[in-house]
């Protein structure tokens, strides 16, 4: 069949809007491709650590910035060797260079995602809110580029997921808590009848975890079984800390709770009249640092059971201020970082910024710091030690 | 068609905003003003979270509000756990007169709207109504609706999906009441009527009362209920959980963990239990009292000996204007003796422009005098009248007060007491001598000092205030001003809201309304015999309504009060002597000591205030522009090819200084763009009284007008133009306009061509008191006379005058139910004239649309208009479907349409339905006969028209 000039014209056209079709089809889900060894430093962190054994300088240089596609949220970001993972609200999981800020590779979800993206290698392991009545647990394989196992649940998670030894522990609205292993295979899961929106955390006993009435839960780490309970005065939102045998934790009534984790039973409280919705940072093995909606960054002796000190601003802190032997790093949703003397309480620096910062994240193998800002942009940048 | 249809739209554009020429005008309007009568001088300042706009008199309370907007932003941005990025533009006016003048929002602003966010620029504006608790909740109730649009438009943001959907409006209004005030005496009194009488809404049914304030109550009370049952967290997790659901009620029922009927239910066993809790221990006023009216909406009564009656003098609004009213009552039975009289027609002209409602304005003295307030032109009037005589014996205005409630008579004397707001914002005690016209404050701050009443027995003026209450709650005290010591002290210390002070000579007790139980009941504040100073004082509870009082007045034995009835305030009596056996024995003692009524005296809440520190400028220096509407539009048209077009406007913040810009390219062919560049720039102002704009324009290409020779033309025309308008008051106004244009037609290309440089001048005057109902007018007048002048003063292609007369007169039958005049008479006669169009629904009814053309036109019409079905409500299995308000009509149309010589009457006859589909657009069918041969016959057949549009 022969083509005259400009038949031949239109056809390579349809092709290539053809092929363009295809290729827009093929890559609606999108690829994470990563061919690296795996890394066991990495495979063992914890990723609810926000303090940072070590000293900071005041000076930050910003190396890179990379703009994600949906809205950042107050999750934090994963690291695996050089690579940065990261889960944003419109439902796309992103990998990200941490040395160039390059985006290498991207998951599209339909939903959003609201807790850490876990890494273990060679896996990615998230959770997407789909609907009202679905969410969804995703393994993808990163090396070989598909979705290795996907679980569903007929609710939502609105708190962040626990990356532990064996696996990955999570509980839903509904209050369901589920554990599943790295490859998939679910662990225990247990029912708490209850509302969770609290940040959850665990020792090596149990796992605990908080409801919207002000009930704590202790679960055995190992069988799932509810160890005990302990009522708070006041819905609990905040995230949990563990010392040892203890948890502490700040209910909407504003008291600090310290209950012990062998009776589940409370050792002390004080009232600190704050509501927080982040995670309480236990830094040097006996402070406790807590910022809260109102824009209260406080410092606690555990030990003395006493305020070190308090410093008040205009903001208001969602995301857990990660903490170094001499700073205290805060992002303020109010437009601002506070870098912040850990001894005194003083503020060092107070950076103005135009938009809403969401999260901020410490790389530690890297010395870095990524700033999470409203509409998806990320800024990274070098702390000089 | 296509080309036709945008074409007239771009031209009407062109009309309205830019030309506003009346000669070629038809498409003129009526329309009450916006009168500017202040001359603000604006100063703004920026804050951490906003910037403020004030006029320079009201400084002070501006820095109050901007202090307190700091704290709601601080404690909003905690609830909604969000910020908002850019600073809030708050603009504040000194009193609600002040800012019916406001161009933020171009319509006019009716009384009693206690402030408005402006979503395209993102501006609240609030006006003081005199207190400062008043004042905190509309602000904060504002800034919820700015931090509600926020966290939704972030919620969809974030997740990267289309933001296409709102809360419901009960859920808004609700909310920003909630989280901005406590539960008030307001929401109460018209919820105990709503459940007690039935017509309260459960949750599926919200939409038949938007808008209402019932809904704003409601709404207020659900989310209580949500709070209470499942925690205030819920509220924010409703914000969360917005993306997930179309339906807002899946939302509820999903983020609240409970079956929607299930939920429904409870929310309404939850409103009837905090409704009834207190039922068996109030009365009814049905039960207890007397009706003395019922119909309409009435207040503010104020008793009256005359003779061996009484009368109740009151304000009402019982037809769609707020008039007062006058009732004869027996003193015996307590029931109306005659008919309800009317004394003063209110809202047709600039004497009594407009009265308030829910605020005492009457009072009556025993002499037969009446004085009352009433908004005429820049501020609020006292007038004095006879009652004997029937007429106004004096109308007093000051100069530097602005609003004017409360007023009373001192003595029965020449003086009077009143509050009033000065342009500061500052609400005091005011006394005036009506013979030596001589004016005296006896408060002069920013404490809203109000309902102030004359005490011969204590020779003293008593006044409520809020001086005393602590961070502004809505607590009020009561105080004493003594003529002689010319000192003020506190008498009575409250922690409720209290209002309506009456001093009962007889019982030597202040009587006054209170919400100490939810809703306001009458109060005796017996004092003690001591006549310089009050040391103490008993307190008893005179009534007990289940739905509370709004206002009352006693004389003699007799209470007149005003209650809250099925939806309505009526006018209710009672005897005292019989009610005392009812009367609850419960005293509150209120004693203070010398000391204690020192130091209440002396301490002023001091309210936090900004400190401007020289920050404030001069808005003048600082006035910034920006788009408030913008949008390009591009064409394929078969015959003309591509087309575009874009139009912009742009304001100051304040909206009294507005560009609009319009740029629009007819080219068919690339050779022919720049020939055929319309574009039209113009300048409005509205800052003064007198509102002008002025512009340049240049229009080319291909037409076709549909009043003209009804075929294409070419024509390229260029000029300016100008206008000016006086507002004589809300109701009438003068207009001025002129256009030179430079017109180059060609009718036939090459052929035939027509040369003009145009100028035109017109003059219109036009009046408009009519109130309106679903589908059009319905009391009142519509006026409108205009002369022009336009001519070619080069060529002398063009040369003709235009005279329109157009009169509608609606005369009311019954409440639903009016008759509608119209006389109209259009006139062109010269050189060139322009046609006028007519046929059709809104004119000669039955006649093919816009089929009669003529440059001589005249229209009389009747209208019978009256109400056909209230409420036609289908329920199919799977959907509920209510129309309301379907309206009928008769009409009887005359007319001709005429160029040179009249030819022949035309006319209509028929009946029609009428029927406003969402507020929005008015749907109109019309059955009848055309009467033809010059008015001589009626048509074969019937015709049958549908149309859109509103009445006449």
């Amino acid at each position: 069949m022969k083509l005259c000039k400009s038949k031949k014209f239109f056809f390579l056209l349809d092709m290539l809007i053809l092929c363009i079709l295809i290729f827009s089809i093929c890559s609606c889900y999108g690829t994470i491709k990563l061919d690296i060894a795996k890394n066991n430093d990495f495979d063992r962190e914890s990723n609810l650590n926000f303090y940072y054994n070590r000293n900071i300088s005041d000076s930050l240089i910003k190396i890179w910035e990379a703009n994600l596609d949906g809205g950042i949220g107050f999750n934090k970001i994963a690291e695996y060797d050089k690579y940065l993972f990261y889960g944003d609200l419109s439902g796309k999981v992103y990998l990200i260079n941490s040395e160039n800020g390059k985006i290498e590779g991207k998951l599209r979800n339909k939903g959003e995602i609201f807790s850490s993206v876990v890494v273990s290698y060679p896996h990615i392991v998230y959770l997407v809110n789909s609907s009202y009545e679905k969410c969804e647990m995703i393994y993808y394989d990163f090396f070989s580029s598909a979705v290795f196992s996907k679980k569903s649940f007929r609710s939502l998670i609105k708190s962040e997921s626990i990356r532990h030894e064996n696996g990955i522990i999570f509980a839903l609205t509904n209050g369901e808590v589920y554990n599943y292993d790295f490859k998939g295979r679910l662990l225990w899961q247990t029912n708490l009848n209850a509302f969770i929106y609290s940040y959850p955390n665990f020792n090596d006993k149990v796992v605990v975890f908080g409801d919207e009435k002000g009930k704590v839960y202790a679960i055995n780490l190992k069988d799932g079984k509810i160890e005990g309970t302990f009522s708070a005065g006041k819905g609990i939102f905040s995230g949990f800390s563990i010392r040892g045998d203890t948890v502490y934790f700040i209910a909407d009534d504003g008291f600090l709770y310290a209950v012990d984790l062998n009776s589940i039973s409370l050792l002390w409280k004080i009232d600190l009249n704050i509501r927080v919705r982040n995670y309480l940072v236990i830094a040097k093995e006996k402070y406790l640092i807590a910022s809260s909606l109102s824009g209260d960054l406080l410092k606690i002796d555990l030990d003395r059971q006493s305020i070190e000190w308090k410093l008040q601003t205009a903001g208001l802190f969602k995301f857990t201020p990660i903490v170094f032997n001499n700073r205290i790093m805060q992002a303020d949703l109010n437009k601002k970082i506070y870098i912040i003397n850990f001894d005194t309480g003083e503020k060092v620096q107070e950076i103005n910024l135009d938009e809403r910062v969401k999260n901020i994240n410490y790389i530690e193998n890297k010395n870095l710091i990524i700033i999470g800002y409203d509409d998806g942009k990320l800024v990274c940048y070098k702390a000089f030690n | 068609m296509f080309f036709i249809i945008r074409y007239r739209a771009f031209f009407l554009f062109i009309y309205f905003f830019i030309l506003q020429s009346a000669s070629y005008s038809q498409f003129y309007f009526f329309g009450r003003n916006k009168v500017r009568y202040e001359e603000f001088k604006w100063k703004v300042f920026e804050t951490e979270n906003f910037e403020i706009y004030y006029d320079q008199n009201f400084e002070e309370i501006a820095r109050i509000g901007s202090a307190y907007a700091e704290d709601a932003y601080k404690d909003l941005s905690e609830k909604f756990e969000n910020i908002i990025i850019t600073k809030i533009p708050l603009i504040f006016y000194n009193t609600p007169i002040h800012f019916q003048q406001t161009n933020v929002y171009p319509g006019l602003i009716p009384d009693g709207v206690g402030g408005f966010y402006e979503f395209l620029k993102g501006r609240v504006v609030i006006p003081f109504n005199g207190s400062i608790s008043d004042f905190m909740h509309v602000i904060k109730h504002e800034l919820v609706h700015v931090f509600t649009l926020n966290k939704i438009y972030r919620v969809f943001k974030d997740r990267r999906i289309y933001f296409n959907r709102y809360p419901p409006l009960w859920f808004i209004e609700g909310l920003a009441e909630y989280w901005s005030t406590e539960w008030d005496w307001k929401g109460e009194m018209i919820l105990r009527d709503a459940v007690e009488k039935g017509y309260f809404v459960d949750l599926k049914n919200f939409w038949k009362i938007s808008g209402s304030f019932l809904m704003y109550k409601m709404g207020q009370k659900f989310l209580e209920f949500v709070s209470i049952n499942y925690g205030e967290d819920k509220i924010l997790r409703l914000f969360d959980n917005f993306w997930l659901f179309e339906d807002f009620n899946d939302n509820l029922a999903y983020t609240l963990n409970e079956n929607f009927e299930d939920l429904n239910l409870k929310w309404i066993d939850y409103l009837k239990k905090s409704v009834y809790k207190n039922y068996s221990q109030t009365l009814s006023s049905e039960s207890h009292s007397i009706k003395i009216t019922r119909d309409g909406f009435n207040f503010s009564p104020s008793l009256i000996k005359n003779g061996d009656n009484f009368d109740v003098v009151f304000l009402a609004n019982r037809d769609g204007y707020s008039s007062i009213y006058s009732q004869s009552i027996s003193p015996k039975t307590l029931r109306p003796e005659k008919d309800i009289e009317l004394l003063i027609r209110g809202e047709k002209n600039e004497q009594f422009e407009s009265f308030y409602f829910l605020q005492n304005i009457i009072r009556t003295n025993q002499n037969g005098d009446v004085i009352f307030v009433s908004r005429s032109g820049s501020a609020d009037v006292i007038y004095l009248y006879s009652l004997r005589e029937k007429e106004i014996k004096k109308k007093i205005k000051f100069e530097n007060l602005i609003a004017i409630d409360c007023p009373n008579f001192v003595d029965d004397s020449e003086r009077i007491v009143f509050s009033a707001m000065d342009r500061r914002g500052f609400k005091d005690i005011y006394i005036y001598d009506i013979n030596k016209d001589e004016l005296i404050s006896i408060t002069q701050d920013y404490f809203c000092d109000e309902y102030p009443v004359y005490s011969k027995e204590y020779n003293a003026i008593f006044f409520v205030t809020d001086r005393s209450a602590s961070n502004f709650n809505k607590s009020k005290s009561i105080y004493a001003y003594n003529f002689q010591k010319n000192i003020a002290f506190i008498v009575y210390k409250s922690d409720g809201e209290i209002s309506n002070l009456v001093f009962n000579d007889q019982r030597k007790s202040l009587f006054f309304l209170a919400d100490y139980e939810g809703v306001k009941n009458v109060y005796e504040l017996k004092l003690n015999s001591e006549k310089d100073i009050v040391k103490s004082a008993t307190l008893t509870r005179v009534t007990n309504f289940f739905s509370g009082i709004s206002s009352f007045d006693l004389e003699d034995n007799i209470l007149i009060y005003s209650t809250y009835v099925e939806g309505s305030f009526q006018l209710y009596a009672l005897k005292l002597d019989d009610h005392e056996k009812i009367r609850q024995t419960n005293v509150i003692t209120n004693q203070m000591t010398d000391n204690e009524i020192d130091s209440l005296s002396l301490s002023l809440y001091v309210p936090k205030k900004l400190d401007l520190k020289g920050y404030s400028k001069d808005y003048s220096v600082k006035k910034k522009y920006s788009v408030d509407f913008a949008q390009s539009q591009v064409s394929i048209d078969p015959v003309f090819g591509t087309q575009s077009g874009a139009a912009v406007f742009l304001s100051d913040m304040l909206g009294d200084d507005q560009y609009y810009i319009l740029v629009y390219n007819t080219a068919e062919v690339q050779s022919e763009f720049l020939k055929s560049l319309n574009i039209a720039i113009a300048r409005f102002n509205y800052e003064n009284r007198v509102n002008y704009s002025y512009g340049i324009f240049h229009f080319s290409g291909r037409r076709y007008d549909i009043r003209d020779k009804d075929e294409y033309y070419y024509e390229r025309s260029f000029g300016a133009s100008a206008s000016f308008l006086y507002p004589l008051s809300r109701f009438r106004r003068i207009e001025f306009n002129f256009v030179i244009a430079n017109s180059d037609k060609q009718i036939i290309s090459q052929i035939l061509e027509r040369k003009a440089l145009i100028i035109s001048a017109a003059v219109s005057f036009v009046s408009d008191n009519s109130i309106w109902a679903f589908t059009g007018p319905i009391d009142g007048h519509r006026f409108r006379v205009l002369l022009g002048y336009t001519r070619d003063i080069r060529y002398d292609n063009v040369n003709y005058l235009t005279g329109i007369f157009d009169y509608r007169y609606y005369a009311r039958i019954s409440f639903k139910s009016l008759l509608a005049i119209r006389n109209s008479i259009y006139y062109n006669q010269g050189k060139e004239t322009r046609r006028y169009i007519a046929g059709g629904s809104w004119d000669l009814r039955g006649w093919q649309r816009w089929s009669l053309r003529g440059e001589k036109l005249w229209v009389t019409s009747f209208e019978l208009r009256f109400p056909l079905i209230d409420l036609a409500y289908f329920k199919f299995p799977w959907l509920d479907v209510g129309l309301p308000n379907i309206r009928g009509a008769a009409f009887f149309d005359v007319g001709s349409v005429w160029d040179k010589k009249y030819e022949e009457t035309l006319g209509s006859i028929g009946y029609g339905f009428r029927f406003n589909l969402f507020n929005a657009v008015v749907l109109r069918y019309d059955i009848g006969k055309k009467i033809i041969n010059n008015f001589t016959k009626l048509q074969n057949g019937t015709f049958y028209q549908f149309f859109f549009g509103w009445d006449f």
